[in-house]
């Protein structure tokens, strides 16, 4: 596996610090993603749209963690789809290492794919039932024609070890495999291309609490040996504690608190992300009677028909005339942890 | 609830009121096993437990260890063949279940012991509306007229905090948010007035702030009717603050019995002790998750001895060729299945 490290470390060696600093990996600005609804009778008309995302920013930095998390139906797996250009955004922008990832096209927007990779939630759904480990593993290096076939081979195996599989796995067939072997199979196909971003996309939700701790461990490995960058997208809050340096809470297509990992578990200022984090069961029964809870009242509201003004106002205790008319921004109050709330705490 | 023993029409046996702290259910020695092409699956072995009016029972396992198994033969619906009771006993306040006849079997299911299952929709019928279907309930069991049936409908699902019943009585499941369909499902499990109420991993497909609803709901309920409660768990932090015991299943068998205190505060045995700490958390210190070594065996291949000890950082000789029996605990209520108990830190 050294070799594999080598090979991505070598030719650029990243200094994170100094990324941190300068210039975010992933920068997306305003995305807006749109789906219309459209009529049965007369096809083509359009009688509204679900407002799935509307005008997202996130920053994801070489060898960091951002985590996106939010209730389903937020919009976090759409973000998730149109940074990976599968759906094609309504608005907004992103910068990928500072070039438009929207108006990519041709060779350009091929390699900006090879540096962009997913890991999907669902490990029974996302492998092809039909082709064995190492043909999913090597089927990148194919698509994109790079090696020969006795290096894919060789590579494959640096990879199954890379995640704690043996080279023996590759001739198994997904049906083979437990839940959490099967993510790891997915995970080394994600990194097969060496990418710099890796879009996980509830990649532990899936499993087993003893799987799943062993997969975090694993993703943490392989960002520090290989430095990638992870969005990481989750709605376990504990998870994207554990993992995250910074993180986003989304609520039905905005975010409405961004901050490092500290700013938001440690100092949460959106009504939203103080629901949310108190409604988080800990197994601690002690801790459990004595905190407070705060549960909140309703269902998520539709996002075809989206509440004026604060999207969250319909569900939250604080919410005043204001709030209807106003849509909150997200603003930085100092300390670089922007909320988007007219009354933060 | 509503109901009175008066109302009831069909002649079925009454069972008397249920004392406080009286002994309801009773599995003994249970195991379950499936007749499969690749052999026998041990799905349950040698189970025991008991649950008293008004207690809450946690049976906490990850997937395959045989948890959801287990209660499907007390409510008599597993699948047979291929599974089929290899021994024991489940008593109902004294009535024997394992092969009690289908009339027997149907004044106990629904009346006396319900049940509440992970997905609300593979328990409602998509093509009646939801009030019909809770008053289903009241004209088959007790029954009332049409009228009659619709109004208590209406009410009980007033009372598991369905907003507008009159108007969601006359809607389809589908039109239902996954709370709501969740609610609906215990305003049917509940309909009855059952003695027992047996969920089976009720929140696992809510988002965490509806989680929080369900579960207020539930231990309310509870409170007011002190029915016994059975909730089935992978996740170790939604029973932390409900449970009065847990049973704790590994591969099909309890490795560990005691009250939820002494549980979460100190678990004894090793698995118990490895999923505590495989938990991402809230608070506390951040760091490497601590993660179990490999995965949970196939009920078709078990291995000799203790199941766990594959995978067991304290295993000894011993552990693989002697299996060991739930042994009291010393200080403690409860029950450990490990031979070294004794000895741990």
């Amino acid at each position: 596996m050294t070799e594999l490290v080598d090979a991505v470390t070598a030719p650029s060696p990243r200094s994170e610090t100094d990324a941190r600093s300068d210039e975010p990996l992933l920068d997306v600005e305003g995305l807006v993603k749109e789906f219309p609804i459209t009529g049965s009778l007369v096809p083509g008309r359009r009688l509204g749209a679900v407002q799935a995302v509307s005008g997202v920013d996130l920053k994801v930095y070489h060898g960091e963690t951002h985590g996106l998390v939010g209730e389903s139906g937020c919009g976090k797996s759409t973000v998730a789809r149109t940074i990976l250009l599968l759906e094609k955004p309504t608005g907004g922008f992103a910068r990928f290492e500072g070039r438009d990832l929207f108006s990519m096209r041709g060779s350009e927007l091929r390699r900006a794919r090879r540096d962009i990779q997913i890991v999907f939630q669902d490990p029974f759904a996302s492998l092809n039932p039909r082709m064995t480990v190492e043909s999913i593993i090597e089927e990148p290096f194919v698509i994109h024609g790079l090696l020969t076939s006795s290096e894919r081979q060789a590579r494959v195996s640096e990879l199954l070890d890379l995640v704690g599989l043996s080279a023996e796995h590759a001739n198994r067939y997904p049906h083979q495999f437990s839940g959490g072997q099967r993510q790891r199979v997915g995970i080394a196909r994600a990194l097969a291309l060496e990418p710099k971003l890796i879009i996980a996309d509830e990649p532990v939700s899936a499993l087993d609490v003893s799987i799943q701790a062993q997969v975090i461990g694993l993703l943490e490995d392989v960002q520090e040996k290989l430095g990638i960058g992870y969005l990481f997208i989750a709605h376990d809050l504990a998870v994207v504690r554990h993992i995250s340096d910074s993180v986003s809470v989304m609520y039905l297509g905005r975010i409405v608190e961004t901050g490092s990992r500290d700013d938001i578990f440690e100092h949460a200022s959106h009504p939203y992300t103080k629901a949310l984090l108190s409604a988080v069961p800990e197994p601690d029964p002690q801790l459990e009677r004595e905190r407070e809870r705060i549960v909140l009242t309703g269902d998520v509201p539709s996002p075809a028909d989206p509440p004026s003004g604060c999207r969250f106002r319909t569900r939250c205790w604080k919410a005043q005339d204001l709030c209807a008319e106003d849509v909150p921004d997200l603003v930085d109050r100092g300390a670089g942890h922007p909320v988007a709330c007219h009354f933060p705490e | 609830m509503s109901v009175t023993e008066s109302e009831t029409i069909t002649a079925t046996e009454v069972w008397s009121p249920v004392d406080a702290g009286e002994l309801l259910l009773e599995v003994e020695d249970l195991s379950v096993a499936f007749d499969t092409n690749d052999g026998v699956v041990q799905a349950v072995s040698d189970l025991s437990w008991e649950l008293r009016a008004g207690e809450t029972l946690a049976v906490l396992g990850e997937s395959g260890s045989g948890k959801s198994v287990s209660v499907q033969a007390v409510m008599g619906l597993l699948p047979m063949p291929p599974g089929r009771i290899a021994q024991g006993s489940i008593r109902y306040r004294g009535t024997e279940l394992v092969g009690a006849s289908n009339s027997v079997m149907r004044e106990i299911r629904g009346p006396e012991i319900a049940m509440i299952f992970q997905d609300p929709l593979s328990g409602l019928n998509p093509v009646y509306r939801v009030g019909w279907q809770i008053a289903e309930m009241f004209r088959f069991h007790r029954g009332l007229s049409k009228r009659e049936a619709n109004k208590k409908a209406v009410e009980l699902m007033d009372r598991v905090e369905i907003p507008n019943p009159g108007v969601r009585a006359r809607q389809y499941p589908h039109q239902f948010s996954g709370g709501m369909r969740q609610r609906a499902m215990i305003a049917l499990a509940l309909s009855l007035d059952p003695k027992v109420l047996i969920a089976d991993e009720p929140t696992t497909a809510l988002d965490v702030t509806v989680q929080a609803q369900i579960m207020e709901l539930l231990t309310q309920l509870q409170a007011e009717t002190q029915m016994g409660l059975v909730l089935i768990t992978h996740d170790l932090g939604v029973v932390a603050s409900v449970a009065d015991r847990v049973v704790t299943m590994y591969a099909g068998r309890a490795v560990e019995t005691g009250t939820a205190d002494d549980f979460y505060g100190a678990p004894a045995h090793p698995y118990s002790r490895g999923l505590m700490a495989s938990v991402p958390r809230l608070t506390g210190e951040l760091g490497r998750l601590y993660s179990i070594p490999g995965s949970p065996p196939s009920l078709v291949h078990l291995p000799p001895g203790c199941p766990f000890h594959p995978r067991c950082t304290y295993a000894i000789d011993v552990c693989a060729t002697t299996r060991p029996q739930l042994e009291p605990v010393d200080g403690r209520s409860g029950a450990s299945a490990c031979h070294r108990t004794a000895e741990l830190p």
